[in-house]
């Protein structure tokens, strides 16, 4: 048996010595108030949240605890166990969302979409294809529709799908923001990819990841330099100034700028 | 810092540091109202804009798909800490270079950590550093004596140039401003207010018309969603103030600024 490390955590003392029901007990009076913060940031409806919760108090008891166990064995123990928390949260309510009660959800939210928009929700948000695959496939089926067109039913999509709460965005990569000029052509778009994938080989990567994460991601400057292992968000400023910076320089020599998306 | 000096004026413009969150969207005044005047870093913040645009554009072509080199919940939230050893933090940063799904974690997992229910529980995500002493007070003393903190604690108005300047003097850490809410909005789920240089952390507070504290929290960002816990009422006053931690670990307040909203929090 794995022991469990944790100064503090009252629950992890009679975890080790077996007593499941005991450990099980401390651990969600500790833990409950979070559990549901969680949840309610992914889903509203009450039904729901209830539905995650015993999604989630099932996944933590599966297999005699197995997670926390897992957790104690790997998490560093000088730190909260909240992280590792959200993260098991987050992963069996999008376990809950296209596997059990959440499916109905979903399915509901593509019913009440145009039909159009139902096609795009179900390649996207459904089948987790990319947002070009999904224009393909559409053209492919006949849809005759530009790629700007496309883009601006998969915003009203990507709208109707955080209805209700944000679990639904969660399945896919959010929408970057394009502006009032959105490309016009998806084989351009994958051209250019690669010249900015070059570009950003030219950085450490730890600064690309810093990039890619504070620019692209748009997580918050501040977490991105405490996983990173930077002193503060200014230093994340700062390697993104000179990231950018150099990345632009390439794109230009490649004779890319963005008004040619 | 770029410095730009004439014979009759040393211009200081904004740094890196100040511009990249700038170009990128967080709410700053004082640099917009830099950016507005002065050419040169107007034409920096289009530059930081235009790459950003050309960076973010080929996330239209990602898929979340799960492999066997996947990250565990462990390590991800190992990472999210900064809790690796250099030697097991490289092939994890290799992995998220490559993998939207995990990224997607990540990410996500950054974003549940400071929701506001989810931060006053989870302690070290966001720490409550300092003001626990304090607090005890504060209830009981309501918008009133929370006003007269604020005469007290709020450094003096200096009459300094206001065009953008950055790297004041340290001792001089300027109080932020309330963004939103203000005065009657439709409705109130954020509170945003403008970030201040050199502060890596905020306090804010939100009072019932009563004067009665509802909510506190301490943050590094520049906006706190209302955690779901806290209920309010349409067409009612409320009052909210945000504070900036001073380099001498004091606290420079806004003003208390009242609004109501006309739609009630779903």
């Amino acid at each position: 048996m794995v022991v469990p490390r944790y100064m503090g955590e009252s629950w992890a003392v009679p975890l080790e010595r077996g007593d499941l029901e005991s450990a099980w007990d401390l651990f969600i009076e500790r833990y409950r108030r979070l559990i549901f913060g969680a949840i309610r940031h992914l889903v509203t409806d009450h039904d729901d949240v209830m539905d995650v919760f015993a999604v989630v108090c099932e996944g933590l008891r599966k297999d005699d605890f197995s997670r926390l166990r897992r957790c104690a064995a790997t998490i560093d123990p000088a730190r909260p166990i909240s992280t590792w928390l959200v993260v098991v949260i987050r992963n069996l309510a999008i376990d809950w969302l296209r596997h059990r009660g959440g499916r109905r959800r979903v399915s509901a939210l593509a019913a009440a979409l145009p039909p159009l928009r139902q096609q795009i929700f179900q390649y996207v948000f459904v089948e987790q294809r990319s947002h070009v695959e999904a224009y393909e496939l559409l053209r492919s089926k006949g849809a005759h529709v530009s790629f700007r067109a496309f883009l601006k039913e998969l915003t009203a999509t990507y709208q109707t799908a955080t209805v209700g709460g944000r679990l639904v965005a969660e399945l896919v990569s959010p929408l970057p923001d394009l502006g009032p000029d959105p490309p016009g052509d998806p084989a351009a778009v994958a051209e250019q990819q690669a010249i900015i994938a070059a570009a950003l080989e030219t950085l450490p990567p730890g600064d690309r990841l810093a990039v890619q994460l504070y620019v692209v991601d748009e997580m918050p400057a501040e977490q991105v330099a405490r996983a990173l292992g930077y002193p503060s968000a200014k230093t994340v400023y700062n390697r993104v100034y000179r990231a950018l910076a150099a990345i632009r320089a390439r794109l230009e020599r490649a004779g890319i700028k963005g008004k040619d998306l | 810092m770029r410095k730009t000096t004439t014979r009759a004026l040393r211009v200081t413009h904004p740094t890196p540091e100040t511009l990249v969150p700038f170009a990128l969207g967080a709410p700053d005044p004082a640099t917009a109202q830099h950016v507005a005047a002065c050419p040169a870093c107007s034409a920096e913040v289009d530059r930081l804009r235009e790459a950003t645009a050309l960076l973010r554009t080929p996330a239209i072509l990602e898929t979340q798909v799960e492999t066997t080199q996947c990250l565990d919940e462990s390590t991800i939230a190992n990472f999210v800490e900064g809790a690796l050893a250099p030697e097991a933090q490289a092939p994890v940063i290799e992995h998220l270079l490559t993998c939207a799904r995990c990224r997607a974690t990540v990410r996500s997992a950054g974003r549940l950590l400071v929701v506001g229910g989810v931060a006053m529980e989870a302690g070290g995500a966001t720490p409550l550093r300092r003001g626990r002493r304090w607090s005890r007070w504060w209830v009981p003393l309501g918008v009133a004596a929370a006003a007269t903190a604020i005469l007290v604690l709020r450094p003096r108005s200096e009459p300094h140039d206001t065009s953008g300047l950055r790297e004041p003097p340290l001792t001089s850490t300027e109080a932020p401003s309330p963004i939103a809410p203000r005065a009657s909005v439709a409705s109130a789920d954020r509170l945003v207010w403008s970030s201040v240089p050199k502060v890596d952390l905020y306090r804010v507070r939100l009072y019932d018309g009563g004067g009665s504290l509802l909510w506190k929290i301490e943050t590094a960002d520049t906006s706190a969603t209302l955690p779901d816990s806290v209920l309010l009422s349409p067409n009612r006053p409320y009052f909210w103030r945000v504070e900036a931690q001073t380099e001498s670990n004091r606290w420079a307040a806004s003003d208390l600024v009242e609004f109501r909203f006309t739609v009630r929090r779903q």
